[in-house]
């Protein structure tokens, strides 16, 4: 574009040179650096000494840094958004660049040359456009702002994280990720390996690795998901990091009010799950999700102090439909209770009248944030911000829903649905966050060297309490529901139970009698008290200070070094409630101690517990040094290396497992073909080592000790009879004439301990910390102004796992690496991930943006990560998965978070029809193949599903899911700053019900694996056989369910949202 | 800030830095506690010298117990104790009336010595209680209305296990499964008319294996003779399914066992620590 009138201005073709200069990695995590090298125009020679200053709406005052003898310039620790750049020296025309575009974590490059003011110039070309491409780095991932989640219909209502929209639920929308039971998994990882940080500080849950504050997208300016490739500066994770910048005030008075509505009248029409012999069923719909919230931003002082503040108010409600349906039966010879097998494969079942009844889960959660920023001065920074997510679900009559998964109790991944009374099944649930941060960020020697220090205090509690309140402590008052023992009723020989031998439902029995054609059987059925109760408390300190180093020699380098210490803490209350659950046996005859903390002091002298209360220790210290070194102005390196230690101490104070010597290198080349920030080509190599949660600390390196005795049961008019429905009575029932221990271990005649003597787990002397490592290689080109082309490879593979194991078939545990030190015995943990995605990103610029990508992806191995998809169990490296040598055949195959083929489109338009009136409008499309399914029967030590029958992914992969989401939007644009804007977000538009998750329970069996098995065409698998005495196993064994939708993909819902913002 | 304040800053980074390089020096792993393996122990008697009051080992029930912290809040692990009781001798005593003599136990306890393995890998049990039972003569029973038999008279038995030594190897790869100790028995055994029978004192060293494992080709069905054959491969830690056998037998894969043909169970091969 020719402009006449500036002809006297600069002759200003940016663009230049490339990768001159120093590509940095950040000053300060979240942050974006802006550089550049300034030349003369007339003779291109460096310009030392010119003023550059930038400003934006975002940024607290401006910054001013002065360019070096190389003519380089560069801006660290800018908070994300839009810049204006401006060149000031005397002797030149001054010159301006805006629009210039800051992504977290990103290094940004903005060349000028400046034009003498003696050159007379006939004309200016303006062919500067502000690069995008972020030539500092090789990490792979995605930016995500607030121009992306108020346009792109993401959070879903009804996932985790929904209601309040928390950013990690919008993390999926990043190529390579995908949503887990727990949260978002990245490349092939599972979500507790993400570290998830907060203005700089870490807000992982420190028990279990999960996300602990879940802050809504309302109060985030930008989440930048790095999936891999990231420098030393980042480390304690195997999986991704998800950094988050939150919003703060500026010299602009700036906020909102915003409310978000989503009616469970408008939802689409659900998919029922009908499961032939399973008599309970439970419908779960969407009651409402609502949130409402406000928040503003502004100057308390002018150019020196400024505050935000954000609260929202969110509430979630679940409709749980109860029912009971009864089973067609096809009697045989043997058994005139045999289900139907053509009813039961099409999940045919009847109703029973009268037996429908509506209960809901409900949770309440609230947000809040302040955040004060002071500027001592141009080179000194002070950030205080607190943020707090206190929430709450279920008792007084509701069902709760976990604060991990975002499901209501009813999950039908964990639980047989309401299969018990309310008090057995509800609990009330308690998940709070508070954090609070200071951050100093100061820069000297013209921002030459920069120093940014933060210290945080991360505080969780969280509960789950007996319906009506009472909590792990009270296990001893009989007044209260966690008083009361929980009884699991689960009879199989000599036919299951009758559901009406067992729930107070009044129904017509004669509707479940084999001679009338049909039965009302239950595998599992509760009573009683709501079973395992806990109250927590966690904590973690961290404070690091980084500082930075520009420099010149053979390039320019920008130094980082680094020291980075936390201490973790956890204190958990645990109790069974009535001291103990018991189980029925499967004969039906005698019932035992399931559950229960207790220990033996000497022969039959049992301690029983009455809560277990423990508090376990972390500390983790780290440091690292890192160069980004810019080799003769051309190729960038990127090279460093970062130390950490961690220690784990047990609930006696002592030191439980030390995991030193944590090195891990890091090392990327990126090259800017063009030389001018408008392309790369990178490849990265990095070593990641998990930072090891402390549920291990709690649950192994402190022991947990539980004894145990069988009670024969008494006549069946006791009280205490399996036979006979209610909670035993603690009186001769539990006495020790009615005791019964299968194989007496003298000198105990009536206990039995059931989990070893409750010592510390022993520790394999040889143990090597958990580490995975990465190589990444892409390139990326910038092929419209904003828009960004890209193809990258990820590789990731395992090195060391920590595990429990037990070499001696559960007589004995320790803690060690499987297939490596004491374990060579036990396969080499292996989780291979290798993916290619194509990828096109379009910021939000001149009213649209868009975002399209594919990955195809290829996870195989026998570990997942740190929590066991195919049961939920999520104890980190304490999980079932190498524990016994005989549950290791057939674990190596397609993991669960194996997805062939992913596609994700996203895009959005502003339409401004006058500038007062904007219809604005987002779609989103996901595809992605389904994941593999395996063929699982009982192991007669752990149960259901730990036993592989055929080699893992051997079942049929569930179908592709599907879902297309519709954003609109009108706008109604007061003045520049201010708005009102109606918006509807319709998820899943055409309801598509794909299923997603299917009963992999080939058999409820003790059964052994069978080596390299297939399945037959009629679904019979040649060779099985029982594992107890190698009888063949009987047709009738199999789950008439196999195979069958436990759940569907969520259907359509509509969220509603209103907004105001000036 | 000034370059005072900077050096002042790099100094602090250089000494966190140290600080963090000594945390490696605490890189050893922590020592497991005393334990030992709760259940039967296949336990093989060597007399020596003199008699072996035809005894060549017994099952042996032991246990490893714990005190409560001192506000109870749950077990002390530093403060355990080890139980010993002879399976057959807690049979036994189940035949007879109780021993009603209060400094009479059928179990012996002693606390350990301390709270982790010696440098050795050992624990040991100190000043274990001796076991002491006298079992009265028990006539047979009346005959059943029927005409059938009655029960069986059981002989008198005074029995004394008097423990020393008893020391368990323990480390990670094989907590608490060898146990090696002294034993000096005294038994009388009575006769099934009554008799008082004639004491018989022994000196034993003892090895113990956990678990205790059955190497019989098939139960012996009564104790009687002929001996069926032996089956060392029920001793394998590996499992075999071509024999009926889904996992391993549980024992140690480390440790190197043999089968005894008197008690026909799987027993160390060798004192412990008995390593392949």
């Amino acid at each position: 574009m020719l402009k006449k009138t500036f002809w006297h201005w600069v002759v200003c073709a940016i663009a230049a040179a490339l990768l001159l200069t120093p590509k940095a990695a950040l000053a300060q995590q979240g942050a974006a650096v802006l550089t550049g090298t300034i030349v003369d125009a007339a003779n291109k020679q460096p310009v030392a000494d010119v003023v550059v200053t930038v400003t934006s709406p975002g940024l607290q005052g401006e910054q001013m840094v002065v360019t070096d003898s190389s003519g380089l310039y560069r801006i660290p620790a800018l908070p994300p958004g839009v810049y204006t750049l401006r060149l000031e020296k005397e002797q030149y025309r001054p010159f301006s660049r805006d629009g210039i575009n800051l992504r977290a974590d990103s290094t940004i490059r903005q060349d000028a040359q400046l034009l003498p003011e003696a050159l007379k110039a006939e004309e200016v070309t303006v062919v500067a456009r502000p690069p995008s491409v972020d030539i500092g780095s090789s990490s792979t991932g995605q930016n995500i702002s607030q121009e992306f989640t108020r346009r792109i219909p993401v959070a879903a209502p009804g996932g985790k994280g929904g209601g309040s929209r928390s950013f990690e639920a919008v993390a999926e929308s990043t190529p390579g990720a995908n949503s887990d039971t727990y949260g978002t998994s990245i490349n092939g990882t599972t979500s507790p390996e993400n570290q998830y940080v907060l203005d700089g500080m870490s807000v992982n849950n420190p028990a279990f690795g999960v996300i602990g504050t879940p802050l809504s997208m309302e109060f985030i300016k930008e989440v930048n998901i790095i999936s891999g490739g990231y420098m030393p500066e980042y480390g304690r994770a195997t999986g991704g990091m998800l950094n988050v910048v939150t919003k703060s005030g500026s010299n602009e008075f700036h906020g909102g009010v915003f409310g978000y509505y989503s009616p469970g009248a408008l939802e689409g029409k659900r998919s029922l799950v009908r499961r032939a012999g399973q008599t309970v069923a439970t419908d779960t719909t969407l009651g409402y999700i609502g949130d409402i919230g406000a928040d503003i931003g502004g100057p308390i002082v002018k150019d020196k102090l400024w505050f935000y503040v954000g609260l929202d108010f969110a509430k979630t409600r679940f409709n749980l439909k109860r029912s009971l349906n009864r089973s067609k039966v096809l009697p045989t010879a043997d058994d005139p209770r045999a289900l139907d097998p053509v009813a039961a494969a099409n999940g045919e079942q009847v109703l029973i009248p009268g037996s429908e009844s509506d209960w809901a889960a409900e949770s309440t959660q609230i947000q809040a944030m302040g955040k004060l920023t002071f500027a001592i001065n141009q080179d000194n920074q002070l950030h205080l911000a607190v943020y707090a997510t206190p929430s709450q679900s279920g008792g007084d009559g509701k069902y709760g829903i976990s604060p991990l998964t975002g499901q209501p109790e009813a999950d039908p991944r964990t639980t047989a649905g309401l299969n018990g009374p309310y008090g057995a099944l509800a609990h009330k649930r308690l998940g709070s966050s508070f954090d609070t941060s200071l951050k100093w960020d100061s820069a000297f020697d013209n921002k030459r060297v920069l120093i940014n220090t933060t210290v945080g205090w991360h505080h969780e509690t969280g509960g789950i309490l007996g319906a009506d309140g009472s909590g792990p402590e009270e296990t001893l008052n009989p007044g209260v529901l966690a008083g009361q023992s929980r009884v699991a009723w689960r009879r199989t020989a000599g036919g299951l139970h009758e559901i009406y031998d067992l729930d107070p439902t009044p129904i017509d029995r004669s509707l479940c009698d084999p001679a009338n054609g049909y039965d009302c059987p239950v595998t599992t059925y509760n009573t009683g008290g709501p079973g395992a109760l806990s109250r927590q408390a966690l904590d973690r300190y961290q404070g690091r200070s980084i500082l930075t180093y520009l420099l010149q020699g053979a390039g320019h380098h920008v130094i980082k070094a680094g020291v980075d210490v936390e201490y973790n803490q956890y204190e958990v209350t645990k109790s069974h409630s009535g001291t103990a659950q018991y189980r029925e046996s499967t004969a039906g005859t005698s019932f035992s101690d399931y559950r229960n903390y207790s220990y033996l002091s000497g022969p039959d002298q049992i301690n029983i517990l009455p809560f277990l209360k423990t508090k376990t220790k972390s500390i983790t210290a780290g440091g690292f040094l890192q160069d980004s070194w810019s080799v003769m102005d051309k190729v960038t390196l990127n090279v460093g290396l970062r130390y950490d230690a961690q220690f784990l101490y047990n609930t006696f104070g002592e030191r439980g497992l030390s995991l030193p010597n944590q090195w891990s290198p890091r090392a990327g080349v990126i090259y800017d073909p063009t030389q001018s920030g408008r392309a790369k080509l990178f490849a990265n190599f990095a070593r990641f080592y998990e930072s090891v949660p402390l549920d291990m600390a709690d649950r192994a390196l402190s022991g947990e000790a539980s004894a145990g005795t069988s009670h024969q049961p008494f006549s069946p008019t006791r009280n205490c009879s399996p036979i006979v429905p209610g909670a035993p009575d603690a009186g001769p029932c539990l006495g020790d004439a009615n005791r019964r221990v299968a194989s007496p271990t003298p000198p105990n005649k009536y206990y039995t301990l059931l989990s070893g003597d409750g010592h510390p787990t022993p520790i394999d002397p040889n143990i090597k910390p958990q580490s995975s490592d990465e190589i990444v290689a892409g390139g990326e080109y910038e092929i419209v102004r904003d828009a960004r082309v890209g193809v990258s490879y990820t590789k990731r593979w395992m090195n060391y796992v920590i595990e429990d194991m037990s070499r001696d078939e559960a007589a004995t545990y320790f803690i060690g690496n499987p297939g490596y030190g004491t374990s060579t015995d036990f396969p080499k943990p292996r989780r291979d991930y290798d993916a290619v995605t194509l990828y096109f990103t379009k910021v939000f610029a001149e009213d649209w943006l868009a975002q399209a990508s594919y990955t195809a992806s290829y996870l195989r191995g026998n570990y997942a990560g740190l929590f066991r998809p195919e049961t939920q169990q999520l104890d980190p490296n304490i999980n079932s998965d190498f524990d016994l040598r005989s549950l290791l055949t057939n674990r190596d195959g397609p993991l669960p978070g194996d997805r062939t083929h992913q596609v994700k489109l996203y895009g959005a338009k502003d339409w401004i029809l006058t500038p007062e009136h904007h219809v604005t409008t987002g779609v989103s499309f996901r595809g992605k193949s389904g994941t593999p399914t395996g063929y699982f029967g009982s192991h007669p030590q752990y149960g259901l599903d730990e036993a592989f029958i055929l080699p893992r992914g051997s079942g049929e992969r569930n179908p592709w899911e599907f879902g297309a989401d519709l954003a609109l939007g009108y706008r109604f644009q007061i003045d520049k700053d201010k708005s009102v804007q109606a918006t509807v977000d319709i998820f899943n538009l055409f309801n598509f019900q794909a299923m997603n998750l299917s009963d992999q329970r080939y058999t409820a069996s003790d059964v052994r694996p069978v080596v390299g098995g297939v399945a037959n065409a009629d679904g019979t698998i040649t060779g099985l056989v029982h594992s107890d005495d190698g009888s063949p196993f009987t047709p009738a064994e199999r789950n008439p369910n196999f195979g069958r939708p436990l759940a569907y993909q969520a259907p359509r819902v509509f969220r509603f949202g209103l907004r105001t913002t000036f | 800030m000034d370059k005072r304040s900077l050096v002042l800053y790099l100094s602090g980074l250089a000494a966190a830095g140290a600080v963090v390089g000594l945390a490696a020096s605490c890189s050893d792993q922590p020592r497991m506690k005393c334990t030992a393996g709760h259940g039967a122990f296949a336990a093989v008697y060597t007399p020596k010298g003199g008699t072996d009051c035809d005894l060549h080992g017994e099952e042996i029930g032991i246990e490893a117990y714990n005190e409560s912290l001192p506000d109870k809040s749950t077990l002390d692990p530093n403060n355990g104790s080890l139980g010993m009781e002879p399976v057959a001798l807690a049979a036994r005593i189940d035949q007879h009336p109780p021993d009603m003599n209060g400094a009479h136990s059928a179990f012996s306890l002693g606390k350990w010595a301390g709270r982790e393995p010696g440098g050795d890998e050992f624990c040991t049990v100190s000043n274990p209680t001796n076991i002491e039972q006298n079992l009265e003569y028990v006539p047979p029973g009346q005959l059943q209305p029927d005409g059938g038999p009655g029960t069986e008279a059981v002989p008198a038995l005074n029995i004394k296990y008097e423990w020393s030594n008893v020391r368990f190897y323990n480390t990670p790869a094989a907590p608490g499964t060898q146990l090696i100790a002294d034993l000096i028995l005294t038994r009388t055994e009575g006769s099934l008319d009554g008799g008082a029978g004639t004491p018989c004192t022994a000196e034993y060293k003892v090895v113990g294996l956990w678990p205790s494992i059955s190497c019989a080709a098939s139960p012996l069905e009564d104790g009687g003779a002929p001996p069926d054959p032996l089956d060392y491969s029920k001793c394998s830690p590996e499992p075999d399914p071509s024999k009926n056998r889904p996992t391993g037998s549980g024992i140690g894969p480390d440790l190197l066992t043999r089968c005894d043909e008197n008690l026909r169970l799987c027993v160390l091969a060798k004192d412990p620590p008995s390593f392949k």
